[in-house]
């Protein structure tokens, strides 16, 4: 609807009797006219004559002004109330959006004087609403959360009495979000629903984080050109001083995915984002629900981050929640941390060995898997390179190429697919390696899983060995184990044969693991997409190099299938808001699937049905606002299930409460009008910033007083004596 | 003084008389101070006497045969200077009782005309009067200082007489006026134009020298009326109400025009015109006449 649609006090529309006035006195003044006997008629009638027509029309003009001038004085004591174009056309004297943006994320929880800047938010909206129902003109309200601008809690509800009371239930009822969305994404909601020139205002209640506001630019364009477009914004601060806050902000393990009963360590690190110092910080962690014993920090300096590292075992195979707890502190949300951890039963690698005796694999087979007590949870599967084109190596966490003579271009894309997609490759030299064949297919560009080209011949070392034997290892983490072994059995260990790689043409991706005594590299490695490959420009077996005998071999070999089995970015781990994707082929499992949410969620099991392409499914888990580790279970083909497990946590920066005070975002914001309320003022609407209806109907008054002042002075009632 | 006048003449007009006579005097005296000749010249005189040259006398009045003989310079002095015949027409209609004290356009001519009588009179010439609106108020040609008295006081004398009498008196009260003479019109000349032009132009060809001494008021050059005003005509009913400011520039036009016209229309007859307004003095409106008429 569009239009006048009444008035606010329509009594006083009376007044419009007054138009009365100008006529009577226009009237009046037709018989209270001086009379002079004049002699010189002639020319006065001639005249007359000539300008009577003019003079009648200026008569009725100024009549009408005057009468106008009434008319518009007593509209606007009436206040007019509009919508639509003439409400535009008003000022604001018609309708004025008013769009709430609540500021819904996790910092807004902080504790501060026994109340939370979301609980201080939630008075300050029913506030601004009540001042709004007792304002002139009409308004709308339009309330966003942050961390949801497209799902409005009320859209456009036009405010009186009863919405207040109705707004009560419904403010009340929101409760904190655990995600961290700045407030970009509203203002953008707001600009692209918004028309240029609509009397608008956006009052922005938020704890102003330097993240949010001084450091995500979207949120500064946004607001730009909302000035643009001569909104008034309103930046209503709630909190003075931010809480002093100590947060988790990652839980690393060392290996992924560590097997069923091979233990593995996590390691916590925790930051204290306050300016204070803090000492004797308990970390609790919990393992699958059950409380393992806490470590201490003893202090953290402000600013600074410290890790405690804890030993972890997981006695089965399937997924497995590690939570870890920190005393808690006036922001909580980051006081709790989890991680999913997938535990296979085994880890099943394949081993590619053309040996006729498999003298390549056979200690590397045992290193892996040395049977016993020992569990290292690593099955190795030992094929030749007939058997192994034709397997499924996605199955595989990890593939050791041992001493082949060549490898097929077909089988070589297939195992670039395989790094790229997470796996790790091992490629192990030795004296069946056909060089040549080597750099024609493994290091082709559309393959590349060399550093280099090999050198045609084998290295053939008849120097006498020193006392640190052949071996040195690079500064690398693969070695830590070793570094206080180092002394007493790799300085044993002998390497008289190795290719070489000519050192001119390393691709720089490429990084040295291990060198040899003549500094030539005998390990390279480098992560290729999200997997891994290593090249041992010597053997696995002992044809070549004495390391198969020496007891450093099996930690060695262990960590390098740690480190190959380690995916270089994926971690089954999501901010709190971010989306969970999932793919799987449907050969191995069905299309659909089940959602658990942690036991604490008040919905534990929820179907999910995945988007088929061809052979593919996939699917999307969003909207998840509770922390904690998720898990999807998915049946075989064979009607077996698997679990996975995702953990989702607060964004690790959400936990820097640190703000921007008026005189930052005046900077950062600099040629942006804005309001600035803090929390301790009183907020008190003073109208949009286009044109107020009293403004233009003033406007309008003076431009009509100052066209009948004009008039009247042509027209000669402005009497000047002579 | 006083017994010049007739003797049933209201006191309050023969204080008039005398107040309009001491100051044609006066205006006069203050034109002619230090002038010898007259622009009213007559067309021949009797021989009185000779008397010796004086510098500044007219070199026209030398008698160069008694330089001839004698060798000195004598100037020819005669009986009677002049033998001119003036007659005054004093407009007296209504509209000319418009404006207050001096300003008022009737007061205004009468001071005109009295001043032109006197100094009319004192060179010996003939004066008579005409009031076209009031022909009982007519003064026949007569000279003689005590003369002036009978004109101002019958200048003084009635109130308006009828309006549009002037056109008519430039014909028949005229026709008595035997030989050339000095015709001078005092007037606002709110009359039927084409009939008074037709009037002067019968004086004209009766080769009347004719002098038109247009009168009005400030008012009714500039028209500063602001406001509502109710005008009503001074020589009939007619009202207009109006709102004056809007009406003026078309009345400044309307006003320019009747003057121009009238400017134009003596020229093309060669009467001598002059606009008098009367807020400014008389002696300024007559010094100016006399100017134009020595260098003509």
């Amino acid at each position: 609807m569009t239009g006048l649609t009444g008035f606010a006090h329509p009594w006083l529309l009376s007044g419009l009797a007054l138009l009365a006035v100008p006529i009577l006195i226009h009237l009046w003044n037709r018989y209270r006219f001086r009379r002079v006997r004049f002699a010189a008629m002639e020319f006065l009638r001639e005249s007359q004559r000539r300008h009577r027509r003019r003079i009648w029309w200026e008569q009725l003009l100024l009549l009408l002004l005057r009468c106008a001038l009434i008319a518009l004085v007593v509209i606007a004591l009436a206040r007019p109330q509009a919508t639509g174009s003439l409400a535009s056309l008003l000022g604001a004297g018609g309708t004025t959006d008013h769009w709430i943006v609540w500021d819904d994320s996790a910092s807004m929880g902080q504790e501060i004087a026994g109340t939370t800047p979301h609980a201080l938010a939630k008075q300050r909206i029913l506030d601004l609403v009540d001042e709004l129902s007792r304002q002139s003109g009409q308004h709308r309200v339009t309330l966003l959360r942050s961390t949801q601008p497209s799902l409005p809690l009320a859209d456009r509800e036009l405010v009186d009495r009863s919405l207040v009371n109705s707004w009560k239930g419904l403010v009340e009822s929101v409760s904190l979000s655990w995600e961290s969305t700045s407030p970009a994404l509203a203002l953008q909601t707001i600009d692209a629903a918004l028309a240029a020139g609509t009397p608008a205002a956006i009052h922005i209640l938020s704890d102003f984080t330097r993240k949010d506001w001084q450091e995500d630019i979207q949120t500064q364009e946004a607001a730009r050109r909302l000035d643009a477009k001569t909104v008034r914004l309103r930046l209503i601060d709630l909190v003075t001083k931010p809480a002093d806050n100590v947060g988790i902000i990652d839980i690393a393990i060392d290996r992924s995915p560590p097997a069923a009963g091979v233990p593995f360590t996590a390691t916590v690190a925790v930051r204290n984002h306050s300016n204070r110092a803090v000492s004797r910080l308990t970390v609790t962690p919990r393992w699958n629900g059950r409380a393992l014993p806490a470590r201490v920090i003893d202090e953290i300096a402000p600013s600074e981050e410290k890790l405690a590292s804890m030993e972890l075992i997981a006695s089965t195979a399937g997924v497995h929640e590690l939570a870890i707890q920190i005393d808690a502190d006036p922001f909580v949300a980051d006081d709790v941390r989890y991680a999913a951890i997938m535990t296979p039963d085994t880890v099943p690698v394949l081993l590619v060995d053309d040996t006729p005796d498999r003298r390549e694999s056979m200690y590397l087979a045992l290193a892996l898997a040395p049977g016993g007590d020992a569990v290292t949870g690593v099955a190795p599967d030992v094929r030749n390179s007939a058997e192994a084109a034709s397997l499924d190596l996605s199955s595989y966490r990890s593939i050791f190429l041992l001493n082949l003579p060549k490898i097929d271009r077909e089988w070589g894309r297939a195992l670039r697919t395989f790094v790229q997609e997470g796996g790790g490759l091992a490629i192990f030299m030795g004296d069946q390696v056909n060089s040549a064949q080597y750099n024609e297919v493994l290091g082709s560009a559309e393959i590349s899983l060399l550093p280099g080209p090999l050198l045609t011949t084998p290295l053939v070392d008849r120097s006498s060995p020193d006392e640190e034997g052949d071996l040195r290892p690079a500064d690398d983490p693969l070695w830590e184990p070793l570094a206080q072994e180092r002394n007493s059995y790799l300085q044993t260990v002998r390497v008289d044969r190795y290719w070489q790689v000519d050192e001119k043409n390393i691709l720089p991706s490429w990084k040295r693991v291990l060198n040899h005594r003549d500094r030539s590299p005998l390990w390279m490695a480098s992560n290729q997409g999200k997997g891994r490959v290593l090249i041992s420009l010597t053997s696995a077996g002992d044809s070549w190099t004495s390391w198969p005998q020496n007891p450093s071999y099996v930690v060695g070999m262990l960590r390098l299938q740690d480190f190959l089995s380690s995916p270089v970015v994926d971690r089954p781990e999501s901010n709190l808001g971010e989306p969970w994707n999932l793919r799987w082929n449907l050969t191995e499992y069905r299309a659909d699937a089940t959602l658990r949410r942690p036991a604490s969620s008040e919905i534990t099991e929820e179907p999910l049905r995945a988007q088929v392409d061809g052979t593919s499914a996939s699917i999307t888990v969003a909207g998840i606002a509770t922390p904690g580790v998720y898990r999807v279970q998915q049946t075989r083909a064979d009607g077996t299930t698997r679990e996975r497990g995702h953990a989702f946590n607060l964004d690790p920066k959400e936990g820097d409460l640190s703000k921007v005070g008026k005189a930052n975002l005046e900077e950062i914001w600099k040629g942006i009008e804005f309001d600035y309320i803090t929390s301790s003022e009183r907020d008190s609407w003073r109208g949009p910033r286009s044109l107020e209806a009293k403004d233009a109907i003033l406007m309008i008054l003076l431009l009509i007083l100052v066209a009948e002042q004009a008039l009247s002075l042509r027209l000669g009632y402005h009497r000047r004596d002579h | 003084m006083t017994s010049d006048l007739p003797p049933s003449l209201d006191p309050e007009i023969v204080r008039r008389v005398e107040s309009l006579e001491v100051r044609s005097r006066s205006i006069v005296e203050g034109l002619l101070a230090g002038r010898h000749a007259s622009p009213f010249r007559g067309g021949s005189a009797d021989f009185a006497q000779h008397r010796p040259y004086a510098a500044g006398d007219d070199l026209r009045y030398l008698d160069w045969k008694v330089w001839a003989k004698s060798d000195r310079l004598y100037v020819r002095e005669f009986e009677e200077e002049t033998n001119l015949r003036a007659m005054l027409l004093v407009d007296t209609s209504p509209s000319m009782e418009y404006g207050q004290g001096d300003r008022q356009k009737i007061a205004y001519a009468q001071q005109l005309a009295g001043s032109l009588a006197f100094l009319l009179l004192r060179q010996s010439d003939s004066v008579g009067l005409i009031v076209p609106n009031d022909s009982k108020r007519n003064v026949p040609l007569r000279q003689g200082q005590g003369h002036l008295r009978t004109i101002l006081a019958t200048l003084l004398t009635g109130g308006a007489g009828t309006p549009r009498g002037l056109e008519d008196a430039l014909v028949r009260p005229l026709d008595r006026m035997t030989g050339r003479g000095i015709v001078v019109i005092v007037s606002d000349l709110f009359v039927d134009r084409e009939r008074f032009f037709l009037g002067l132009r019968s004086l004209r060809e009766r080769r009347h020298d004719v002098i038109v001494m247009h009168v009005l008021h400030p008012d009714e050059l500039d028209f500063p009326f602001e406001g509502t005003t109710r005008f009503e005509g001074m020589e009939d009913d007619e009202a207009i109400l109006c709102d004056a400011r809007g009406l003026r520039d078309g009345y400044r036009q309307s006003m320019q025009s009747f003057l121009t016209e009238i400017r134009q229309r003596c020229g093309s007859l060669r009467v001598d015109y002059r606009l008098c307004r009367t807020g400014e003095g008389a002696d300024v409106a007559l010094a100016s006449l006399l100017r134009e008429r020595m260098r003509s």
